[in-house]
């Protein structure tokens, strides 16, 4: 599964293993997502991919928050879309793993 | 392979499918339409996220094959740039009676466009070009 959870990290051998994590917990944890936008999303986006760091535990539901507040156009496209991880259609509670692939997803017209 | 940016072969599509219990084959072909509401229309590019619009016609294949005793079923949609009157589905419903392959054939094109992450955007006579937005994704119909 390219979504689940990574295995904690060691810290670096040159930190004494009781320093490295209280540095760890200074601040909240985030984790690097891959987006991908398609028609008007990638409009609305302006790229057809991206990178975010969100903050660990976060979910589609507030992937889409913090997204729909970066631009109006977007929270507009955001709001009729639907959204994939890793390739299959995700609820507003689905987690995002560190590595995710976000797909955002307006209404289709294939055929 | 179910998206291609090849043009579509309609015969070679419908050979896939055929076999010596089925005796109705059904052809269905999606074509580019010259018009749209009062728009001429001088094009159709057509976009998909690929890997998952991939395992969705296959999902809908396997699925409908499974529901219908002999159903040899295919489904390929292209994508890129296309013409008026080019093809932009394919869908090839072959089983031991009429009523099955009918039914199949009109099923598949009616999930494919609720279900598959593919997106049309409309190029016009007079230059511009708009993005069509259809159907809300859905999981299943």
């Amino acid at each position: 599964m390219r979504c689940a959870p990574e295995p904690l990290r060691r810290s670096p051998a040159i930190l004494p293993d009781d320093l490295a994590p209280r540095a760890a917990c200074a601040t909240i944890a985030r984790v690097k997502i891959r987006l991908l936008a398609f028609a008007t999303a990638a409009q609305a986006l302006g790229a057809a991919a991206a990178e975010r760091d969100v903050p660990e535990g976060s979910t589609v539901a507030t992937l889409r928050d913090a997204l729909a507040a970066e631009s109006a156009a977007l929270a507009t496209c955001l709001a009729r879309s639907a959204v994939a991880v890793d390739g299959a259609l995700a609820a507003p509670e689905t987690p995002l793993a560190a590595g995710c692939e976000v797909a955002l997803l307006p209404p289709v017209s294939g055929g | 392979m179910h998206l291609t940016r090849a043009p579509l072969d309609a015969a070679a599509i419908a050979a896939e499918v055929a076999g010596p219990g089925r005796g109705a084959a059904v052809v269905f072909l999606g074509t580019v339409r010259d018009r749209h509401a009062s728009r001429e229309v001088a094009g159709i590019d057509y976009s998909a996220y690929e890997a998952m619009a991939e395992a969705t016609l296959a999902a809908i294949e396997r699925e409908l094959a499974a529901e219908h005793d002999g159903l040899a079923l295919r489904i390929v949609h292209r994508l890129g740039a296309l013409a008026v009157g080019e093809t932009s589905i394919a869908i090839a419903a072959a089983a031991p009676r009429r009523d099955a392959a009918f039914a199949a054939a009109r099923r598949a094109l009616e999930r494919v466009k609720r279900e598959a992450p593919i997106w049309k955007r409309e190029r016009y006579a007079d230059g511009t070009a708009a993005w069509r937005e259809e159907e809300p994704l859905a999981t299943r119909l």
